[in-house]
């Protein structure tokens, strides 16, 4: 994304003088809870500065937390995040770790993790002396530490949050880690639609278009109907990633054809991290631009997110189109060997996820427009894996909030007069 | 070889046949309206809008669904949302559990056990009898929300919206064989003697830094035990709801896994209550231990508390697979003021702390030079008290108000220097 760039004053030397410095000076030299300062991991520094707070961070790869912690921490589901946070202005304010993963590990714990399966004898203070082991971050002062998140695949996509007395300064930060690409990074969001082809709409336009956008996802070749697009966005793709994953979701990677096999394979040597590969759907000819999951209870129980940029654009900001799947099991099919079982219910679906970014502060209003077409309970239409899914043929649209907003701020629209439509009690 | 064929036709044929009576199963649905765990409801009403809850223990939802979800984890909460007003309703079923099972994911786990026909005919039931989301005006709605098994009371939170703001309602459901420990407590008459003081939530803190105790203490009320670090102020509705938003358990007096924490006293008493939370991907649980304070803030309650991780294993594994934490310089629990970050973020991370300040509390000391417990516990902590104060309405971060000097200069704040 634009805010976030990449900064590559620290030469390689440098950095190789860290790696191989830092982890054997001797534990005795350093004192638990004494000001330090945490040199980053590697080069790959991503800054990015919200009035008064300026947040650095970088993600070690698998094989760079061996060189700083003395184990592959990557191993006991721990990626850790080195975040420098400056407090620029006047006040004290405080950095929430759990922004980042809201079952992030204390340093200690870490450490208790990888002693628990690596025979090393690591101690908790060579954890705590490198992490984030205070959230208060006092008037013009700068922290630097690891943050123990747990694992994500590939690109590391997270939000730094930090709060002060009424106010809430909020990041979203990809930074890749050796080994994986995701869709949003190979798609040149800027040129995707040439000026031209833009279009400015207002709200009874807006309705409009969404209502005459196609009702489905496809396959590959155009030819047949897939699950139904009932989700709309109205927001920077920044804003939009912020709320996704303040909900918990995360950025995947997507299966092409022929990399199928690949791609298992990979995920098999890939050792015992969290990994799961999405299928390519598509819509305007191309396939999704994002793909994002939500794991709920299990890891093997998740949540889809497929989405595309459309060509409109509301009130300044991009509309999103996409389409949402709640796996309820694994079966298998001739196409793709196995496949997740989707919950047929996909209105249900639908609703959850206009719930889940409300319960995350980040939707401002929501309503409902046509477009879908009505499949009812017994009449189901099916998708491309042959699954069948009944709905009530609405789409929903989401206004993503630019600041925290509770539950009880959040507008309700009822759009049936200017041409959208409304599910009594929305 | 041929020996060989015929175990082998055997064993297909005994495993297809056994298959065969697994999947041939019909399904017999049942109507929710005449299970005898309805006659179990507990009514709240807010303006014009009416809920009803139940919550059918593991033998009634068995009967009811056909299937054993309890065994599976699944917990379903039954409810009645009337609306008597002139609005619309939405009902959210997140809010009752963000992870909740829909209705056709637990029909479909259990699919095997019933043939083909009958997971149409069981699906069908789990769809029909689902709570809808919508409530239109003057009418109800009832039907089943699969949440996520809670031992103990059945707690959960229910939010409605309407176009003219949220309605956010609390349920305590009791469950057959389990007394949640704060119910043995008259807190009442806690302070009938001493009575209980008035206090501006301003003036809580001279209050804590001079009257309160550092530690709790044994039994006796000779030895300290573990530092106090955490102060919760507000409505007793407010104090409960925010705990259930933050995912926090209840547990029971005999709950031997807090047998521990039970050793600890304030004012000659152990806990009132006991919170633990479970967290995924790890084996430490939080716990939260609290008492009821003789002081009262802006009206409100005042809960004295202490937060800590302790580890959900056994000890006898623990010991072995893990020499080291024993002491204060690796143990997971010593680390006290973690655990108060972590329970200071679930209130801020789920729209519930409406004020937060930081008082003097126990005083510092380091992994190198330990306090310790009565119980032997070696602690270290940079000594301060964390108070919260919890709204009952929804509160988004950025609104969170400091209240009390922020300005610390304490040792270690990991600044690069």
């Amino acid at each position: 994304m634009n805010s976030s760039y990449r900064l590559s004053f620290a030469s390689i030397a440098l950095a190789l003088l860290f790696v191989f410095t830092a982890p054997i000076a001797p534990a005795q030299d350093r004192q638990v809870f004494q000001g330090r300062k945490i040199a980053p991991p590697n080069d790959r520094l991503h800054i990015q500065t919200e009035q008064v707070v300026r947040v650095t961070t970088a993600v070690p790869s698998a094989q760079e937390t061996v060189a700083i912690f003395g184990a592959n921490l990557y191993r006991d589901n721990i990626q850790p995040v080195w975040v420098r946070v400056e407090n620029l202005g006047d006040k004290l304010l405080f950095l929430t770790p759990m922004g980042l993963d809201d079952g992030y590990y204390t340093a200690r714990e870490a450490a208790q993790r990888i002693r628990r399966s690596d025979s090393e004898d690591l101690r908790s203070e060579e954890f705590e002396n490198r992490g984030i082991v205070r959230l208060q971050l006092p008037p013009h002062s700068v922290q630097s530490g690891y943050i123990f998140s747990r694992v994500d695949e590939g690109t590391k996509s997270f939000n730094v949050d930090v709060i002060g007395d009424s106010s809430h300064y909020m990041m979203t930060f990809f930074v890749p880690v050796p080994g994986l690409k995701l869709d949003h990074y190979e798609v040149d969001f800027k040129n995707l639609y040439p000026e031209s082809e833009q279009k400015q709409v207002d709200l009874a336009g807006l309705l409009d278009e969404l209502e005459s956008m196609p009702c489905c996802v496809r396959d590959e070749k155009g030819e047949t109907r897939g699950d139904p697009l009932n989700l709309v966005f109205v927001g920077e793709g920044k804003s939009m990633f912020y709320a996704l994953m303040r909900a918990g979701w995360d950025e995947t990677e997507t299966i092409y054809g022929g990399s199928l096999f690949k791609t298992a394979a990979s995920a098999l040597s890939g050792g015992t991290y969290r990994y799961s590969p999405v299928s390519a759907l598509y819509v305007f000819g191309r396939p999704q631009d994002i793909a994002m999951q939500r794991a709920r209870s299990s890891i093997h129980e998740r949540n889809h997110l497929r989405l595309w940029l459309t060509p409109l654009r509301h009130e300044g900001k991009p509309v999103w189109i996409g389409q949402i799947s709640r796996d309820i099991g694994v079966h298998f099919t001739w196409k793709t060997i196995t496949t997740h079982k989707i919950d047929p219910d996909v209105d249900e679906t639908r609703e959850f996820l206009v719930e889940d970014l409300a319960y995350a502060q980040s939707l401002s209003k929501f309503g409902y427009v046509g477009g879908v077409g009505a499949a009812p309970y017994d009449q189901p239409r099916g998708n491309l894996t042959g699954d069948p899914y009944f709905t009530d043929g609405k789409r929903v649209i989401m206004w993503m909030a630019d600041q925290s907003t509770n539950i009880s701020e959040i507008e309700a629209l009822d759009l049936s007069a200017i041409g959208g439509t409304v599910i009594p009690g929305q | 070889m041929n020996n060989l064929r015929v175990v082998r036709t055997t064993i297909s044929i005994i495993a297809l046949t056994f298959l065969a009576a697994c999947a041939s199963k019909p399904y017999s649905p049942v109507d929710v309206s005449t299970s005898s765990f309805l006659q179990r409801t507990t009514t709240q009403e807010q303006g014009n809008i009416r809920v009803t809850a139940a919550v059918p223990s593991a033998a009634e939802a068995k009967a009811l669904t056909g299937v054993d979800v309890y065994q599976q984890g699944i917990q379903p909460v039954w409810l009645k949302v009337e609306n008597n007003g002139d609005q619309r309703v939405r009902v959210t079923p997140w809010s009752i559990d963000r992870n909740y099972f829909s209705p056709i994911e637990v029909a479909y786990m259990n699919r095997k056990k019933f043939s083909s026909q009958g997971y149409d005919d069981m699906q069908r039931w789990f769809y029909e009898n689902r709570l809808e989301r919508r409530v239109p005006p003057g009418e109800s709605r009832s039907g089943l929300v699969y949440t996520h098994l809670m031992p103990g009371t059945k707690g959960f939170n229910l939010d409605l919206f309407t176009a003219s703001g949220s309605l956010n309602f609390t349920f305590f459901v009791p469950m057959a064989g389990f007394t949640a420990d704060y119910k043995r407590v008259d807190f009442d008459n806690l302070y009938a003697d001493t009575g209980v003081r008035e206090l501006a939530v301003g003036e809580l803190q001279s209050v804590l830094e001079g009257e309160l105790p550092c530690c709790s203490t044994d039994a006796s009320g000779e030895k300290n035990g573990g530092p106090f670090n955490v102060v919760l102020v507000g409505s007793d509705v407010a104090v409960r709801r925010s705990l259930l938003r933050a995912n926090w358990n209840e547990t029971a007096a005999n709950d031997p896994s807090t047998a521990d924490a039970r050793l600890h006293h304030y004012r000659g008493r152990p806990p009132d209550t006991v919170f633990v939370q479970r967290r995924e991907d790890s084996d430490e649980r939080l716990e939260l231990r609290l008492w009821l304070a003789p002081w009262r803030g802006d009206d409100k309650r005042v809960w004295v508390g202490q937060a800590r991780f302790s580890n959900s294993k056994t000890r006898l594994f623990d010991m072995d697979s893990n020499f080291f934490a024993r002491f204060a310089r690796e143990n997971v629990g010593a680390d006290v003021d973690s655990a108060v970050n972590y329970v200071l973020q679930r209130f801020w991370y789920n729209q519930s702390l409406i004020k937060m300040g930081i008082v003097q509390g126990a005083g510092a000391s380091t992994p190198e030079k330990p306090h310790r417990s009565f119980t032997g516990a070696e602690y270290f902590t940079a000594g301060y008290l964390t108070v919260m104060l919890l709204s009952e309405e929804p509160v988004a971060m950025d609104e969170t108000e400091f209240i009390y000097s922020q300005e610390q200069k304490e040792p270690g704040d990991g600044s690069e220097q």
